[in-house]
């Protein structure tokens, strides 16, 4: 995924322990900040981020799409040069977090963490 | 507007063609400029057709017009080919190489299969050698130079109320309405027609015209006739038309579409729910940054009205609406701008990458 133009990359469980995270750990994310977007993905119903946001690390973000598999974040605030776009993906026993910063790549990040979750989703995963 | 160059430009010159298709109004230029070269009522006039022995049948004698694209949706593909072919050829400039990449607008989710029309007409049988497909909003958005805010864009058939938040629309918060500048001409046709004791019967041509001309948006839902009001509209076959209360009364739909027997909240409402739709901490910044975009925003008082309105459904925000002087061209001015960045083949689809990825291609540049 980094080298689909994503800056970060995280592999967690669905109560938010990690599995897998890039070298250069740009977001510090943690367990509750993860099972929070979690659960949104799964009951949009009860825990609207659409409404709320979401945290990563010390990142505020607005969210501007959410469907029953991925949620895409935008960063609030912060410099226009470290700005994140964030997606995260929920596939059956885990989700993926992709990254990418600001401008021209940041649609990388909704489209490998699309692909990521619809793959692990295919294998029962 | 200074253009910069980009893949598509030779010797200096733009060579991507920007099309605008409104469902009133189809518009057509050149990346860079300020304003399109072209601008024709999104109507085309069908030629007779002959029947299986050769003949014309007895309905076919007559050219029909044909409105090849309605509510932002195409109805017919052979009159939007004709159309389009006829900017183009309207459009075009000697030094311009032959073919040349086209960016056409298109409505918020527009349905999949009409992208994939556009891409079959544009990228084979036009023979483009690339095509982008861009939203109308985020167009209006890059026409104004800004990247947050709530676009209304209420055109002829069609009103999206977009927030956008640093070029990301806001997807889930999205409003399209079937309120748009036809049902005030169809409203105002009906309303002659019923007027007693004297009634008229207009053409929705003519009935556009007049609402072009003399209607208003008034800043009261219910003011009281008057009759200084009226105003006289001479047609072009010389007959005098006298329009007084359906000035103001038939715009009004646009603020209580009940009035006009729509279902759904007016411009306002929506554009509160739309606001509402979205994170906390955006809110205030999008209801100080609301963007006109669309011929029927053009309506005397709709901006005064729109904020009188919405300040009324939000008390303790600010509530701030631009309309730039040229906001119907916004979206084709928005399309000029990305047309002309350096980056702007990145968001083109190739006839090669149409032949060998086919529809898949679009989640990948259009998502």
């Amino acid at each position: 995924m980094e080298g689909e133009g994503c800056s970060y990359v995280g592999f967690f469980d669905l109560q938010g322990n990690k599995w897998a995270e890039s070298r250069n750990p740009i977001l510090a994310i943690t367990p509750e900040q993860i099972r929070h977007i979690v659960n949104a993905i799964a009951s949009s119903n009860t825990v609207d981020l659409r409404a709320s946001g979401a945290k990563l690390g010390t990142r505020k973000f607005i969210c501007v799409f959410q469907d029953e598999n991925v949620v895409v974040l935008k960063q609030l605030g912060g410099d226009a040069d470290d700005k994140l776009m964030v997606s995260v993906g929920r596939f059956f026993k885990g989700c993926v977090v992709g990254a990418a910063p600001g401008g021209e790549r940041e649609k990388c990040s909704r489209i490998s963490v699309e692909k990521y979750t619809e793959y692990l989703k295919s294998i029962n995963y | 507007m200074s253009t910069s160059s980009n893949a598509f430009s030779y010797d200096g010159v733009s060579a991507v063609a920007v099309v605008d298709i409104g469902s009133g109004r189809i518009r057509g230029g050149w990346a860079g400029e300020d304003a399109p070269r072209c601008e024709l009522p999104n109507v085309w006039h069908a030629k007779p057709r002959e029947n299986l022995n050769g003949a014309y049948s007895a309905e076919g004698l007559e050219p029909k017009a044909v409105y090849p694209v309605e509510r932002g949706q195409v109805q017919d593909w052979d009159g939007l080919e004709a159309l389009l072919q006829d900017v183009l050829d309207r459009v075009s400039q000697p030094q311009s190489p032959q073919p040349y990449p086209l960016l056409l607008s298109r409505p918020m989710f527009s349905a999949r299969s009409e992208d994939l029309g556009f891409a079959q007409l544009v990228l084979e049988k036009f023979d483009a050698p690339s095509l982008c497909l861009a939203r109308q909003p985020i167009l209006a958005l890059h026409g104004i130079s800004q990247s947050s805010g709530v676009v209304l864009d209420c055109g002829e058939g069609l009103t999206q109320i977009v927030p956008i938040f640093e070029g990301f629309v806001i997807e889930h918060a999205v409003r399209r309405m079937h309120l748009a500048g036809q049902d005030v001409t169809l409203e105002l046709q009906r309303a002659l027609s019923m007027r007693q004791p004297n009634p008229v019967y207009v053409s929705i041509e003519t009935a556009r015209e007049i609402k072009e001309k003399y209607c208003f948006v008034d800043q009261r839902s219910t003011p009281k006739p008057d009759d200084s009001m009226s105003r006289s509209h001479t047609t072009s076959s010389g007959d005098v038309i006298t329009v007084g209360a359906e000035r103001w009364k038939c715009p009004e739909i646009l603020f209580q579409p009940s009035l006009g027997g729509l279902e759904g909240g007016g411009l306002a409402q929506q554009l509160n729910t739309a606001i509402a739709s979205c994170a906390v901490d955006v809110r205030g910044q999008l209801c100080d940054k609301i963007f006109m975009a669309g011929g029927t925003t053009l309506t005397p008082g709709i901006c005064q009205r729109l904020v009188k309105e919405l300040s009324a459904l939000v008390p303790h925000k600010q509530v701030k609406v631009v309309a730039s002087p040229g906001r119907h061209l916004c979206s084709w001015r928005g399309g000029s701008v990305l047309g002309s960045l350096s980056t702007f083949p990145n968001l083109c689809i190739t006839k090669q990458e149409f032949q060998e990825e086919g529809e898949r291609i679009f989640q990948k540049k259009f998502q």
